[in-house]
Formats: C-alpha cells, sequence, structure tokens
C-alpha cells in the first residue's frame, strides 16, 4: 500500500483494488493470520459434538484503556461469552465498521492486539468484513465478532438451571473494567491507577469441570454487573439469591468511585471476571481450584434459595455489613455508555 | 465492621426507653439508612423518618420552570446539577428541554459555570443553583470568581436553603410527633453545633450530629437515644472527626458576603422564616431573576403526588398510591423519586419497589 495513505478513504471500502489493499496489506499481516485464498465463506471442517455460537458488537471510548484496548476486548469479550456456556472457542468472525479517516496507524495495532488475543485464547479468526462510512457517520471504529465453540461443560451451564442449594462462586473482584473506564475518561476531573480486569476466563471454567465440579450457571459480569447476572439467574430459574455483602471482592478504588456516582460495585460492568453456581458443598474446593488457575480472589458469595414468595423485584438479596438483610434492585441500565 | 458493631447493635436492640421517632434530614443518610438495612436492626419502638434532606426535593418547581424557559431563549447556557434535569415541573423538565433542542450542561461544581461563561461571552449563561449550606459556599465562590473577572453574561437561578429554621419548623409541628433529630455530618462541616442549639431552643428536642458509614449512624442513634431516655435536650456532636463546633469559619464568612436569609418556600413543608439564601446588594447583579426579569411562580404538584407529605415525614414512600406504580425511577412523578438522594429512590432502590409494612 502507497506509505502516504495513512487514513482510511470511503475508498478501502468500496471493494475495489483499495479494498484489496487494506485486507492483505494491513488487515491479515496485523491480525498475524495465516494468508491464505479469500473465499467468500470459510470452511469450518468437520466438527464434532455439540455447538456454541454468539455475537457481539464493540464500541468503547476510549479505544485503549489501561488494562486493553478495542482491538484485546473484542476478541476477549466474545471468548467469554462461549466460555461461560461451556464451550471452548475454535473460530472468530471479525468485522470492522471504520469512518472515513480513520488512522490506519492505529486500525493496524488494533487489530495486532485482536490477533494476539486470539493466539493466547487458541482460537482462530477466520473470516471478516470491512465498512467505510463516511466522516460523521461513527466515531471512529467500531468492531464485531461472532464465535463458534464445542460445548465442553456437559449438560452446559444454563441461566434455567441454577437450584436452591447451590452455592455462587464469583472469580474475583466486580466492577473493575466499567471504573478503570471512567477513569480512563478523565470523567469528573478524577484520574487513578486503576487497570480493567479484561481477561479470557474460559480456564477458569473448563478447569472447575475438570475437577468434577458440577457447575450450573455462569456468566461473565459484563453490562449489567453482577446484580444483572443474579437476577436473570434467579428469574429464569425461579429461585430466589442470598448475597454476603462482606464476602464481595471489590477494589477500594471501584468502591470509592461507585461511592462518589451513588451506585454499587455489584452494577459495575468487569470483562475478565465471571459468577458461577456450583452446587452445593462444592463452593470452598471451586474457590481452590480458581484460586490455583490465577483467580486469586475468587470467593463464596451467596447461596441459592427458594423462590421468595410474592416478590417482583426481590429475588436478589443481601446480608449487609452490619447483619440485616435487604434487597437488591436490579439495575436500571443508566450506568456509563460506550464501556464495551 | 461487623465485628465492631457487634455490642453496639446489640443494645440498640435492647433498648427500652420511650418509643422514638428520629428524623435525618440528609440525602446521604437517606441512602445509607436504606443501603445498610438500619431500620431493621433498631426495635419497633425506634422509627426512623426521613426529613427535607434532598435539597432537589425540596426546591419549588416554579424555580424549574423559570430554568426551562431560560433555556428556551435564544443563546442561553443553562448549566445545573445532574440531578435537575429530570425533575419534573409545570413546564416539564430540562432534559426535556435538551432534547428539544435547548443547550443544557451538566456540571460538577458551580466553578465549572465560571468557564463557561468565559469561555462563551458573546452567550448569556445561566447557572441554576440548589442546595443547602453544602453547595452554597461553593456557588458563593463562584459568583465572587465572576464579580472579580467582570463576568457580565453569568447570573445564578438560586435555591439555596438553610437547614436549622426548618429544623425549628419541623421541631414545633404537633403532627409530626418527632423526638430528635439525626443532623447532617456535611452542613455540620460548614455551620458548626451552634445554629441548632439555638433552632431546637423552644421545642427542646434532643439531636445528634452523624457521620455517613454504617457504624457512625448506629452511634449517632445510641447517642440520641439514650438523650431522649434521660429527657434531655442536649445537641452532640458523633462526627467530631470532620465536625468542630464553630463549623468552617472561612466558609461562614463568605456565604455572608455573597448572600443574606430570606424567607423562602419548602416543598411540603411551605414557606420557612429566613430560610432561604438570597444575593446581598454588592452581588445582586448576579441574580437570573432580576437579570432576566422573570419570576418564581407558584404551581401545584402533578396530581397524586405526596412528595411534600414525604418531605415532611408524614407519610412514607410506600403510602403514596403512585409508588413504585405510577412513579418509579424510569418514569417519576415527583422529585423524591427523581434524585438519587431522594427518599422515594432510596426506598425503591434498596425496597425494591415492593409495599413493605
Amino acid at each position: 500500500m502507497n506509505r502516504k495513505e495513512e487514513y482510511i478513504t470511503l475508498a478501502h471500502g468500496g471493494g475495489g483494488t483499495r479494498s484489496w489493499e487494506l485486507i492483505n496489506e494491513v488487515i491479515i499481516p496485523s491480525l498475524g493470520v495465516e494468508s491464505i485464498p479469500l473465499e467468500d465463506s470459510a470452511n469450518l471442517g468437520n466438527i464434532s459434538g455439540e455447538l456454541a455460537l454468539t455475537t457481539d458488537s464493540f464500541v468503547i471510548t476510549p479505544r485503549f484503556f489501561p488494562g486493553g484496548d478495542l482491538g484485546r476486548l473484542a476478541v476477549i469479550g466474545t471468548a467469554n461469552d462461549l466460555a461461560v456456556a461451556g464451550a471452548r472457542p475454535l473460530f472468530l468472525t471479525l468485522s470492522l465498521i471504520i469512518e472515513e479517516g480513520f488512522s490506519i496507524g492505529e486500525l493496524g495495532q488494533l487489530l495486532s492486539s485482536a490477533g494476539q488475543a486470539s493466539q493466547e485464547i487458541g482460537c482462530s479468526i477466520i473470516a471478516g468484513d470491512t465498512k467505510v462510512v463516511p466522516r460523521g457517520g461513527l466515531d471512529g471504529l467500531f468492531f464485531n465478532t461472532s464465535g463458534v465453540g464445542e460445548v465442553a461443560i456437559l449438560p452446559a451451564p444454563s441461566v434455567c438451571g441454577v437450584v436452591p442449594g447451590d452455592e455462587l462462586v464469583v472469580s474475583g473482584d466486580i466492577g473493575r473494567h466499567e471504573a478503570a473506564v471512567m477513569l480512563a475518561r478523565g470523567a469528573f476531573g478524577i484520574s487513578g491507577t486503576l487497570e480493567s480486569d479484561l481477561a479470557y476466563v474460559g480456564e477458569g471454567l473448563f478447569s472447575l469441570s475438570a475437577s468434577g465440579i458440577t457447575v450450573h450457571f455462569a456468566r461473565d459480569l459484563t453490562r449489567g454487573g453482577l446484580a444483572m447476572a443474579l437476577y436473570e439467574a434467579a428469574i429464569s430459574s425461579r429461585v430466589g439469591i442470598l448475597l454476603k455483602e462482606i464476602d464481595i471482592p471489590v477494589l477500594p478504588q471501584v468502591q470509592g468511585l461507585c461511592s462518589l456516582l451513588g451506585t454499587e460495585p455489584w452494577n459495575m460492568a468487569g470483562e475478565g471476571t465471571f459468577i458461577a453456581a456450583v452446587a452445593g458443598g462444592e463452593g470452598g474446593r471451586a474457590c481452590d481450584i480458581l484460586r490455583s488457575v490465577g483467580f486469586m480472589q475468587a470467593q463464596v458469595i451467596g447461596v441459592v434459595k427458594s423462590a421468595y414468595p410474592g416478590a417482583r423485584l426481590g429475588q436478589v438479596r443481601m446480608l449487609t455489613k452490619i447483619g440485616t438483610e435487604r434487597i437488591v434492585p436490579p439495575p436500571l441500565g443508566e450506568t456509563n455508555p460506550r464501556i464495551c | 465492621m461487623l465485628v465492631n458493631n457487634r455490642a453496639l447493635l446489640a443494645r440498640l436492640k435492647a433498648y427500652d426507653g420511650p418509643p422514638a421517632r428520629l428524623m435525618e434530614v440528609c440525602g446521604t443518610h437517606t441512602m445509607a439508612i436504606a443501603r445498610y438495612g438500619i431500620q431493621q436492626a433498631l426495635p419497633e419502638r425506634v422509627e426512623l423518618v426521613s426529613g427535607p434532606g434532598c435539597p432537589v426535593c425540596v426546591c419549588e418547581p416554579g424555580v424549574v420552570s423559570v430554568a426551562i424557559k431560560l433555556a428556551g431563549r435564544p443563546g442561553v447556557i443553562l448549566a445545573t446539577f445532574g440531578d435537575m434535569l429530570s425533575v419534573p415541573a409545570g413546564a416539564g423538565s430540562l432534559s426535556q428541554t435538551r432534547a428539544g433542542g435547548a443547550d443544557v450542561r451538566v456540571v460538577y461544581s458551580p466553578a465549572q459555570a465560571v468557564t463557561i461563561a468565559e469561555q462563551t461571552p458573546e452567550r448569556p449563561v445561566v447557572f441554576l443553583a440548589v442546595g443547602f449550606e453544602t453547595t452554597a459556599p461553593a456557588i458563593a465562590s463562584a459568583v465572587k470568581m465572576a464579580k472579580e473577572k467582570r463576568l457580565t453574561n453569568l447570573s445564578f437561578l438560586t435555591s439555596l436553603r438553610t437547614i436549622p429554621p426548618a429544623l425549628r419548623a419541623l421541631s414545633n409541628d404537633p403532627e409530626i410527633k418527632l423526638s430528635g433529630f439525626l443532623l447532617p455530618g456535611h452542613v455540620s462541616v460548614i455551620i458548626g453545633v451552634k445554629p441548632y442549639q439555638l433552632a431546637l431552643s423552644d421545642s427542646g428536642l434532643p439531636a445528634v450530629v452523624a457521620g455517613f458509614t454504617a457504624g457512625d449512624i448506629l452511634q449517632a442513634i445510641d447517642r440520641l437515644l439514650t438523650l431522649i431516655h434521660s429527657r434531655s435536650s442536649a445537641v452532640e456532636n458523633a462526627y467530631p472527626r470532620a465536625v468542630d463546633f464553630m463549623g468552617n469559619a472561612k466558609a461562614q464568612q463568605l456565604l455572608a458576603e455573597v448572600f443574606v436569609p430570606a424567607d423562602i418556600s419548602w416543598r411540603g413543608l411551605g414557606v420557612i422564616p429566613r430560610s432561604g439564601l438570597v444575593f446581598t446588594d454588592a452581588y445582586k447583579e448576579f441574580d437570573a431573576l432580576g437579570k432576566h426579569s422573570v419570576l418564581v411562580e407558584d404551581e401545584l404538584p402533578p396530581t397524586g403526588c405526596r412528595c411534600g407529605d414525604v418531605l415532611a415525614g408524614r407519610i412514607r414512600p410506600t403510602e403514596c398510591a403512585l409508588f413504585s406504580t405510577a412513579c418509579t425511577p424510569q418514569s417519576p412523578v415527583g422529585p423524591c423519586m427523581v434524585s438519587s438522594e431522594g427518599t422515594c429512590s432510596a426506598y425503591y432502590k434498596y425496597g425494591g419497589g415492593q409495599v413493605e409494612k
């Protein structure tokens, strides 16, 4: 590609030679994927066993944040969605929607982060698409990834699979990604050194099942945070949930930011932390296993009970630090835009 | 905390003095009490009620309507705190006005309004300033800054109130039947303890300044119950790590320079003598009402809304027919459901919108 071309133009999305150059001279080398003749579809070959499919779009501001960037997030976010459904990520697609005038250098940087993350996880990026929209049509760059995985935990964890007596295990401290992104934006004139928890969670889940732990439900704690994940489980499985506030791992910086904003850490998003409902009595051992594979803050934070009678919004409750019991309301979804 | 407070919790649970109705008058206390489920830690004979502790909630709706009117004028930039955006008034809400194209900006500090006015000298900037003694010094400081910088395009639409006159009114209201007050820690940092002694001298109600952790609040309740039990009318400070008896002299001086007390209407409590703050003659040029020739008119609350009764401690949010049915944080009818410090919002947030008895 002509070295003088440092910015994306509409021609790069036009399907002609400019598109071809962008794909072959920027996208494929940055991703570090094998350069093969490009067909209109990738052939996945023969796969035995149950498959899982998911898709997600990524629109974070800023695109580079402490602990990661848009490229890494786009790969890990989708891989985590597969992992919490019990599936090992095999293949990803990666689609780009780029604003005219976007820096090709930055695009290359984000793509090489995406490529590196996919190699760490052990899944291949096998298809993609590029569109360019006129300046002002979007803010910079949006990514979309879809992922296919092979279900490795059977029966697969399900939002409907939680039963009374289950113990709730969180893999690490909560709310860190959202807090880090907000601090990186310099919101409210405050800054900090907090890093996002962005990380692939698959090894945690697969080591639980490999050690014979029965995982009834798992969810990565992205938008809506812990509270929303638990509400979805409580409502779909028709159970009640009782958390113990004092056992929920939260970094002091995250707690401080929440106090400032009048919100709670359990409404804040992470990108490398999951909640799992494991069979009663297996919580302690599950934490030991998780700690042994790097989830050092893993903790049993609550138990599953029969549904609380007559409570519309009160199925998730919490024993407070002073020992009183109160409702944890589902988040209203009014937290910060453009965090993932 | 769990361990340190165990003895305190046990003592509170065992309280066998006269039945007590304790009022807090601070939005942060409202939220903390709901968040920690503090009412549940108390025996049945001790009842916690919320008073007019949320500045957004007690603000008269007519002021919001004036803000909306000014925001709609050509070229005007209206700046305010985020909580004010969704407050419903006769003329709608500021967020609706913003959606309709008006330039309404959320700021985190009054000084930001000064910056906006400096950056846009050709446009009138109005700062809608709502608050108690906690925010008033920052507003006074912004007004002084504007004067020093000779800004002629910035004015302040104020709805500022002081807590002690409201306590006097509440303590003398036979219908509300209070036994004592938990006093607001943040306000007390500014004004100290003395103004409460003066305000409560005729009713003789005891009061204790409280901090904001669960332990702070439990401790203040414990001290207040002790005072009630011994029929004392003392005002005590249970938050000495932040609150000095005389308060913050510098902030008080700033307030006295820029503002004078005036009668003002509180939602739910009516007009309370000398409970508002308006500009002194030296700073009158910054009063948005005079500068833009507008008047604050009396407005009736929305039909069925009982925010006024909630703010005066006459009813609990759950006794309002609109609570969690027609009025929710997603579509609030009254200000107590809007503000993050509002009593209805605290009940909804930590009570799940269920009707508790």
